[in-house]
């Protein structure tokens, strides 16, 4: 893992709103007006983070649920929090707040 | 489209806006007039309006609590039963606990003298809603032999009293039983926006569609006009969803424009489960009141996480 380094925070951006289905997450930007429907993993990770768990957690968590070791958890989430600031689901403020 | 013509803050509308209205609802073909408030027979000029809503040729329908003064009613009155609606509803009330003796009396007694030209209503605000009292009013004022019934929703910008979707099961069955006692006297039961599918069994349904009933489970823009001309999907939703008025949009035009704004927030219903219910996967139910499915979306708690800058590239 990559404890012990510099570290930025992720953030949802103030425009965006979510609400928790039976199948998936919508997660809606009122700016724009996109709907992003985030189900399995993708829905849980979102989940874990609304819950404010730490990264060294989520990357366990992912690991266990798609029964990948750490390395590979790890390389999974990195992708989908980089999926996620691409589509403006998350933004990064500077430094760890 | 539903013109306000009077608000809670008592602002009303003036005769030149009201005449800009008309002009509106002509440019888009409607030709019916539906008059909002608050109260909309407390303006001062109601008898002006309604008399240059009746020179347009518009059906008037007119959505009142039905305590109305002498000088409104007598306007009301002197309308042709063909050419007006007197929507009244018979659980408003000044009062929180709901409508006095003395209120109802004086509902009747408007109701009784309104004739054909009334259409009582009732907004279902809590599970344990009597209604049976509706088919002795509409039989004994001789109103139209119709009956509406509304689900109190959530206003999204404000606080008010409302049936909770949780709610819904447990007024279906007294719906259904109400509306096969009701078809018995040849009164049909109708159902404003906001119903869903789901809120009955089958068999409650079938008593339903048996008493003449006809099933929608819609929500969508009504155009309600503020009176500043703000165009708004619909009372519930009040100011979020809004649009401003233009000289040459239609009817058809703004519902476009308001269907357009809410889109994103239609993936979801009232219910965790909407979203993945064959009735609205298939367009047979829009999954209840936006405004109610509004109020389920959230923006806490935010999701956050710190993590190492190389997880990002950075």
């Amino acid at each position: 893992m990559m404890a012990g380094h510099a570290r930025v925070t992720l953030e949802c951006p103030e425009h965006l709103r979510w609400v928790q289905d039976a199948t998936c997450v919508w997660v809606v930007d009122a700016r724009s007006g996109a709907a992003h429907c985030l189900s399995g993993t993708d829905a849980a990770v979102w989940g874990w983070m609304t819950m404010a768990y730490p990264y060294d957690r989520l990357v366990e968590l992912t690991g266990l649920l798609l029964n990948l070791p750490p390395a590979e958890a790890e390389q999974h989430l990195a992708a989908l929090l980089q999926a996620w600031i691409a589509a403006g689901l998350l933004e990064i403020r500077a430094g760890a707040l | 489209m539903q013109t306000a013509i009077g608000d809670h803050a008592q602002t009303f509308i003036t005769l030149d806006t009201f005449e800009a209205r008309l002009d509106a609802l002509d440019r888009s073909g409607i030709d019916e007039i539906r008059l909002i408030g608050g109260e909309p027979t407390l303006h001062p000029q109601f008898p002006a309006l309604i008399e240059r809503a009746r020179r347009r040729g518009k059906h008037l329908v007119v959505f009142t609590h039905g305590l109305i003064s002498e000088r409104a009613l007598a306007v009301l009155e002197a309308i042709p039963v063909d050419a007006c609606t007197i929507l009244v509803n018979t659980n408003a009330s000044r009062h929180i606990d709901g409508p006095t003796p003395d209120e109802q009396a004086r509902r009747r007694a408007v109701l009784l003298r309104l004739g054909a030209r009334a259409l009582p209503g009732f907004t279902i605000d809590t599970p344990g809603a009597a209604l049976d009292f509706l088919l002795s009013l509409a039989l004994e004022t001789g109103c139209q032999p119709k009956i509406r019934l509304g689900l109190a929703q959530p206003i999204l910008s404000g606080r008010n009293r409302y049936l909770h979707p949780k709610q819904y099961p447990l007024v279906g069955q007294p719906i259904a039983r109400f509306a096969q006692a009701a078809a018995q006297y040849g009164i049909t039961v109708e159902l404003d926006c906001g119903f869903v599918r789901c809120m009955f069994s089958e068999t409650e349904l079938e008593m339903l569609h048996a008493a003449g009933v006809e099933t929608a489970w819609r929500c969508s823009p009504i155009l309600d006009v503020g009176i500043d001309g703000t165009i708004m999907h619909c009372f519930s939703l009040g100011s979020r969803v809004v649009l401003r008025p233009t000289d040459s949009a239609t009817a058809t035009d703004l519902r476009a424009a308001l269907a357009d704004q809410v889109r994103p927030y239609r993936a979801a219903g009232i219910y965790k489960a909407c979203s993945s219910c064959s009735f609205k996967l298939t367009g047979a139910c829009t999954g209840g009141c936006l405004s109610a499915t509004l109020q389920r979306f959230r923006a806490s708690p935010a999701p956050r996480l710190v993590v190492p800058e190389e997880v990002l590239g950075i």
